[in-house]
């Protein structure tokens, strides 16, 4: 068992700062190192920014349409607004000379950007170009963040109401084809060991499954390893009640011991509350490794079927 | 930075910063500062922090803000001052959109014409995009009523969280005439050069084959429906803007000491200067850096006399613990020293840090615990 099969979509969302972007980039890999033809993507308002995604293969400057080589099978892009508008544009319109001149006019390029659910239908539109090509057998998107996630989400099925035809309704039509087919299409939801983040990736399961989007797999990223056997914590416990309130300076090493505390809650409840169906993952917490090393050992660990020490029996 | 003269004068403060970093708590915690010096406070929120809104009896996306209930804070131990209130709002962009149709449009005839549009239906049932507008258009709305002495607004919790800062301007320039008659010529007619009646065939063509000629004229039809809103909404934009760049504003880069956290704290003062606005400075959460005198398991070991034992070997085992959290506490000062000098950068006040709290903030009097150290910060 592995978070995601050998699905052509894989879409990876959560809380801000979870660890989204490090996990699709250690998934990309795992996919890669498997063989196949990878792509690895990020959703981003433009190309001005550096890119968190790519910043894990080196890439982070790459500003360009087309996807980028990184090795051997392995490409980085990023699914922008303006590259999606100038893309349908180009279909639409096939005379390049016409689509140059049409993307300068500033009053279109500003209606498709200001205009609500326009430069969404960019970026729906730019990833249904690069499905369609057939040129990697996996794509993996780093989304935004919860809400813009469910948003980005939702959408395709309520452009496809209102724009049932042309290109952008093909398009879209396709894309919730893909989308809606868990054999095509794998989400996987990430989140922290405490109970905000681990409620609210309940909750973004459900928004997704209510588009038609089936959630594969749930991450519980960054577990504290627990040095303590059940008397020693017992003893810590009882000799932490003694001090309470007699005026000692604060032991050093009991706000990590909380938070140890309110970790194992939090993956207790994560065990708990998830629909059955979705497949869990724990990744430990690495201390002091840069990023990319991080994603290095979130791969390395992901690739080992987990068993969860609070699993559904 | 002087936070809690900010929260006693300005009328507007505006929280930034990348998702994660704690900034609906940070948000609501000012909130609850300003409101126990004495002012009527309400905090705008996008990011709906579910047990945070219940703990102060926050309906989630209902269709006003609500104030929170005195008793609730005194139970808690707030007590605010007379006159002083606190209210808090989960925007709802759908309810914000209904309001501008509400107030703008001539009367209930054309209200009925733009509501029946596809378009209007699917705008209000997709909330991207819409989150930005609704916030800038319910800032400058609350602020115009003065029905509040100061707003908080808690920005979306994303990297174009920003997109809230530029909303005003890029909703100016959708706003703008001349983009709007080469979508909508008849609306503007008579207005139309013959130059932009030849443009607006290109863009014409380009979306009835991009998004289907039925759609197209749709498009036509909405905006020429929704064109008389368009004049007052622009006037609006220009508002918003005005007030965010006025001295009653004030912008905060909310951030916490993780590892990218610096980076994305520059990132964002960068992205308010690009905006022609001055970023006050950074309030670094959850942070470590303010830790007073502590005792190490090492050294209750040696004052206990303890040798072997089950106490012994779980302090022994609490060392690592202990030794992480002075190096978090270290490392945390010194990226408050990082913070300060670059807050202080570009007419900036440079940074404060908030305790890392041991429960998450999801109750009253953790919220109240909070607003202490603001109030505390001059």
């Amino acid at each position: 068992m592995s978070v995601v099969s050998n699905q052509e979509l894989v879409l990876v969302t959560g809380k801000g700062g979870v660890g989204k972007t490090t996990l699709t980039a250690a998934l990309a890999r795992a996919a890669h190192r498997s063989g196949r033809r990878v792509l690895v993507t990020e959703v981003a308002p433009d190309v001005h920014n550096p890119s968190p995604v790519l910043g894990y293969f080196g890439k982070a400057q790459y500003r360009e349409e087309e996807p980028v080589l990184i090795e051997p099978r392995l490409f980085g892009v990023r699914l922008t607004p303006p590259i999606g508008h100038r893309q349908f544009l180009r279909a639409a319109l096939r005379v390049r000379l016409l689509v140059d001149t049409a993307m300068k006019s500033a009053a279109l390029t500003r209606f498709l950007l200001a205009a609500p659910t326009f430069p969404e239908i960019g970026l729906i539109y730019q990833l249904v170009e690069l499905l369609r090509s057939k040129k990697f057998d996996q794509i993996f998107v780093d989304l935004p963040a919860t809400g813009h996630a469910i948003a980005l989400a939702s959408l395709p099925k309520v452009v496809h109401r209102i724009l049932p035809t042309g290109l952008i309704g093909d398009a879209i039509g396709e894309g919730l084809a893909i989308m809606g087919d868990p054999k095509r299409t794998a989400a996987v939801v990430i989140t922290l060991p405490e109970a905000m983040p681990v409620t609210e990736s309940v909750e973004l399961i459900d928004a997704f499954s209510k588009c038609s989007i089936r959630v594969a797999s749930a991450v519980l990223n960054k577990l504290p390893p627990d040095p303590f056997n059940h008397d020693e914590r017992k003893s810590l416990t009882e000799l932490l009640e003694r001090r309470r309130g007699t005026g000692e300076p604060r032991l050093l090493g009991t706000r990590e011991l909380r938070r140890l505390e309110r970790a194992q809650n939090a993956q207790r409840s994560f065990h708990e509350v998830l629909p059955p169906d979705v497949a869990r993952f724990e990744v430990p917490l690495f201390e002091g490794l840069d990023h990319r090393r991080v994603a290095e050992e979130m791969e390395a660990t992901l690739s080992r079927p987990v068993r969860p020490s609070w699993g559904p029996r | 930075m002087k936070l809690a003269e900010l929260i006693r004068t300005k009328e507007v403060v505006v929280c930034c910063g990348a998702g994660g970093v704690g900034k609906t708590t940070t948000s609501a915690a000012l909130g609850l500062a300003a409101a126990r010096a004495g002012r009527r406070a309400l905090v705008l929120t996008i990011d709906p922090a579910r047990r945070l809104a219940q703990a102060l009896g926050i309906p989630p996306m209902g269709n006003a803000p609500v104030q929170i209930d005195a008793a609730l804070l005194e139970a808690a131990g707030v007590n605010l001052p007379p006159g002083a209130e606190l209210h808090a709002w989960m925007l709802d962009p759908k309810v914000v959109l209904e309001s501008i149709v509400d107030r703008f449009a001539p009367d209930e005839d054309a209200k009925r014409r733009i509501r029946e549009t596809r378009l209007y239906k699917a705008l209000s049932e997709v909330m991207t995009g819409l989150q930005e507008y609704t916030a800038a258009e319910a800032l400058y709305d609350f602020n115009e009523q003065g029905r509040f002495d100061l707003i908080i607004l808690d920005t979306p919790p994303s990297r174009n969280a920003l997109d809230f800062l530029d909303a005003p301007r890029r909703l100016a320039r959708f706003l703008d005439e001349r983009t709007l008659s080469l979508f909508a010529p008849d609306a503007f007619a008579q207005k139309s050069s013959t130059l932009v009646r030849a443009a607006s065939k290109v863009v014409h063509t380009a979306i009835s084959k991009a998004f289907g000629e039925s759609f197209a004229n749709e498009l036509q039809h909405f905006l020429g429906a929704f064109g008389t809103l368009f004049g007052k909404m622009r006037l609006h934009a220009k508002g918003v803007r005005q007030l965010l760049m006025s001295d009653k504003s004030a912008f905060i880069v909310i951030t916490s000491p993780e590892e990218m956290a610096l980076e994305e704290a520059l990132f964002f003062k960068r992205r308010i200067a690009e905006l022609g606005l001055v970023a006050e400075g950074f309030v670094l959460n959850r942070s470590y850096a303010t830790d007073g005198v502590c005792q190490t398991p090492a050294e209750l070991i040696e004052l206990e006399g303890w040798t072997t034992g089950v106490d012994a070997e779980a302090l022994r085992k609490l060392g690592p613990l202990a030794d992480h959290e002075m190096r978090r506490g270290r490392a945390d000062r010194e990226l408050l020293g990082t913070l300060v000098l670059e807050g202080r950068r570009d007419g900036g006040q440079g940074a404060i840090a908030l305790p890392y709290l041991d429960e998450a903030v999801e109750d009253i009097p953790a919220l109240a615990q909070l607003s202490s150290h603001i109030l505390a910060s001059d």
